[in-house]
């Protein structure tokens, strides 16, 4: 009995020395998830925002328990949020062709831990309260296939003289199989006077998923052999089909040359810090558009030994619209063991980001070195083996 | 009768120029910087009215909703844009003083509180910061566009739709405004619990008599909310006894109720019927803070005989909407 006593009392005390000052807490929004009208066999996604209301990180785990939790995934599924950090979470559902129709209900629960106390229960310490949010998640199976798109929004960023238009659709496909969406764009000028349709198809869209198209009009259209200053007017229909989904007008501005600031940043370089021979070494960049057009853009990295230019790589250019953050890659495969440096910046419409660098530690795999290991104790027998026979020899001779 | 006529035709007279004279003073008075010529009234210039196209209203970050989608995030805010292309033939100049004197405005507000509102956290939002963005394109036309900070505590969109609108004033005091009428916020389940339960000193082998260790547990979201509780087994180190989930004993809605008769015990999968009572509500702070809401669970414990040692356990707290 007073064992117990000693027990508890000195629980107590772990805690009010370590984590007196430690929450556990976690946020999702939405709080309900609904797929309609999902196909057997089929695919549908969406999202969720995981927040952390405190200042203490936490390790966030997620599970989908219930009727669709065997064909529910998160992407991620474990992560750590940082105080008042986020993370949008990716849901998806890929029902078996052989589920029966109906609603399916499960509840995906999302799970958090601070980061102290989640190392406490690995090592088997003390009594925690962890936390967590159940939000539900309902499932429509259905037989029958339905073929449908929505256009969401439709943006013309204004552009200079000379470059191209560019006309962005947010598309989400709102039926249960894949297809591909057609959009017809019109362009007349101010005056009314038509200049020329440019038509546009799509990639393939995944059922619920939504996507950003940029279609890019090239400059030299309608007569012009590149489109002057002024204000146009676009006609834009999506079809499905055949049949139009979706009819907008907008009006776009074209500029003077020189108008619109061409700007973007290199922000985050990552690299690993080792790497061995015989690795390819993948290398990250996240490039910022600050600018007022939308620019395409490459990552290219030169990799030093000491002062020296070892080799250069580039990566795909793409294309990074207003005000967006994207990624851009290239990969390196080191021809020999050192220390390198990588010096990396972004190329973009005739410009160059300012370089980050990174270091890069290139190592015998330890497979290798094994095998040049064996290598040479075989050579080394196989001299010694020589030499003996060659001792033998001589010895006859004598 | 001749003598009456002069003077009854002189009054028609100078009844119609008076007409004529009204007339053409609301002409002038209704435009008032056309130039006038004494001879025909010819207009060649002159101030007239912005025009705008419907706002759009979206989330700059934390969410993968479609535009107009606002995703909370749990005890922060979120800033939500709103942007239109303004444009009068008088030219940009017209709007840049009134850009920068603060006659862009917006206001973003949920339906039900109307555009009349007074600021508030919940439904409200009138402390836009508004400005022009980019240059004046065509010497007419300027996108322009006022951000939000939304609190976590925003009443969801449930039943009630919110809406962004802007309006902007141009120098000769001639306005425009229009309305996203689109705006959604989300629903937001976020709580918040300290990770220690003190039970202090229980003699191995006994109950506690009543649930009075209390657990507390804030709503950093915008809905309400009840609890799931579950939990594991104490672990005891050998050859103590583990000390079972179920001697773990809690009570949602009173404090100091009976450990016996009146709490539930721990399980160890998630119970979705004992605390629906919990009803946690979000909070309603419209101006200051906002200040979570707070709601208690009270706990006891039981220790089985032989049980000692370091034991230890997880209680987990799941929220859910309720």
């Amino acid at each position: 009995m007073p064992r117990i006593t000693i027990l508890l009392i000195a629980t107590c005390i772990f805690f009010s020395i370590f984590a007196s000052a430690v929450f556990a807490g976690v946020g999702v929004s939405p709080v309900e998830i609904t797929y309609n009208n999902v196909v057997r066999g089929g695919y549908a996604e969406s999202y969720i925002t995981v927040s952390n209301p405190g200042s203490d990180a936490q390790v966030v785990s997620i599970g989908v328990e219930g009727q669709s939790g065997k064909w529910s995934v998160a992407e991620p599924n474990n992560f750590t949020l940082e105080g008042h950090g986020y993370k949008i979470v990716r849901m998806l559902i890929q029902p078996p062709s052989d589920v029966p129709n109906g609603v399916y209900e499960s509840t995906i629960y999302v799970n958090s831990v601070d980061v102290q106390t989640a190392a406490a229960i690995e090592q088997g310490m003390g009594m925690a309260v962890t936390s967590g949010v159940g939000i539900m998640q309902y499932v429509n199976i259905v037989g029958t296939e339905t073929r449908n798109y929505i256009v969401e929004g439709v943006s013309i960023p204004i552009t200079e003289e000379c470059r191209p238009v560019q006309f962005i659709f947010n598309v989400r496909n709102s039926g249960n199989v894949r297809l591909n969406s057609k959009i017809g764009i019109d362009v007349y000028s101010e005056s009314g006077e038509y200049l020329r349709t440019y038509n546009y198809t799509s990639e393939q869209m995944l059922p619920t998923k939504l996507y950003n198209f940029i279609i890019r009009m090239p400059p030299d259209f309608g007569g012009f052999t590149c489109m002057p200053v002024g204000k146009y007017n676009a006609k834009m229909i999506a079809f499905l089909d055949g049949s139009p989904v979706f009819t907008t007008d907008k009006s776009f501005n074209v500029v003077e040359r020189g108008t619109l600031t061409i700007t973007g940043a290199l922000q985050d370089l990552t690299v690993q810090d080792k790497a061995t021979l015989g690795e390819t070494v993948k290398i990250d960049a996240t490039f910022k558009n600050i600018g007022q057009l939308p620019v395409l853009a490459k990552l290219k990295a030169e990799i030093y030994s000491g002062d020296k230019l070892s080799t250069a790589v580039e990566g795909d250019e793409i294309e990074v619209n207003l005000g967006e953050s994207k990624t851009l890659t290239a990969y390196w495969q080191p021809g020999w063991i050192g220390d390198y440096k990588v010096k990396a910046s972004v190329l973009y419409e005739g410009r160059k980001t300012d370089a980050k660098e990174a270091d890069v530690k290139v190592e015998l795999a330890q497979t290798m070195i094994y095998a040049i290991a064996g290598a040479i104790v075989v050579i080394a027998v196989i001299v010694l083996a020589l030499m003996l026979r060659g001792m033998r020899k001589s010895r006859r001779k004598q | 009768m001749a003598k009456y006529l002069t003077p009854v035709l002189i009054l028609v007279v100078a009844v119609l120029a008076v007409a004529l004279a009204v007339k053409g003073g609301e002409i002038v008075t209704g435009m008032s910087v056309l130039e006038v010529h004494p001879s025909n009234f010819t207009v060649s210039g002159g101030n007239v009215n912005p025009t705008m196209t419907t706002p759009e209203c979206y989330q700059t970050s934390g969410t993968q909703g479609a535009l107009g989608s606002i995703t909370l995030i749990g005890n922060d805010t979120v800033t939500v844009v709103c942007n239109t292309t303004v444009s009068d033939n008088n030219g940009c100049a017209d709007f840049n003083g009134t850009i920068s004197g603060n006659f862009l405005w917006g206001l973003l507000y949920q339906d039900g509180a109307g555009t009349s509102c007074l600021p508030s956290y919940l439904d409200c939002y009138g402390n836009a910061t508004c400005a022009a963005v980019g240059a004046c394109t065509g010497g007419t036309d300027q996108t322009v566009e006022c951000r939000f900070l939304v609190q976590w505590n925003a009443d969801n969109t449930t039943g009630d739709g919110w809406a962004g609108f802007i309006s902007i004033m141009d120098s000769g005091s001639l306005q425009t405004n229009d309305t996203d009428t689109t705006v959604d916020v989300g629903a937001l389940l976020a709580i918040h619990v300290a990770h220690t339960l003190d039970f202090g000193s229980v003699p191995a082998g006994t109950n506690e008599t009543n649930c009075t260790h209390d657990h507390n547990t804030l709503n950093y979201g915008n809905v309400q909310i009840d609890l799931q509780l579950n939990g594991t087994a104490l672990d005891c180190p050998s050859p103590y006894t583990d000390i079972p989930v179920g001697y773990l004993h809690y009570n949602c809605t009173g404090w100091n109720q009976s450990y016996a008769s009146a709490s539930a015990a721990l399980t160890g999968t998630p119970v979705g019927t004992y605390c629906t009572g919990f009803d946690l509500s979000s909070s309603s702070d419209e101006t200051i803070g906002p200040v979570p809401t707070l709601g208690v669970t009270h706990w006891g414990i039981g220790i089985s005989a032989g049980s000692g040692g370091t034991c230890w356990g997880t209680i987990h707290f799941t929220a859910i909407a309720g």
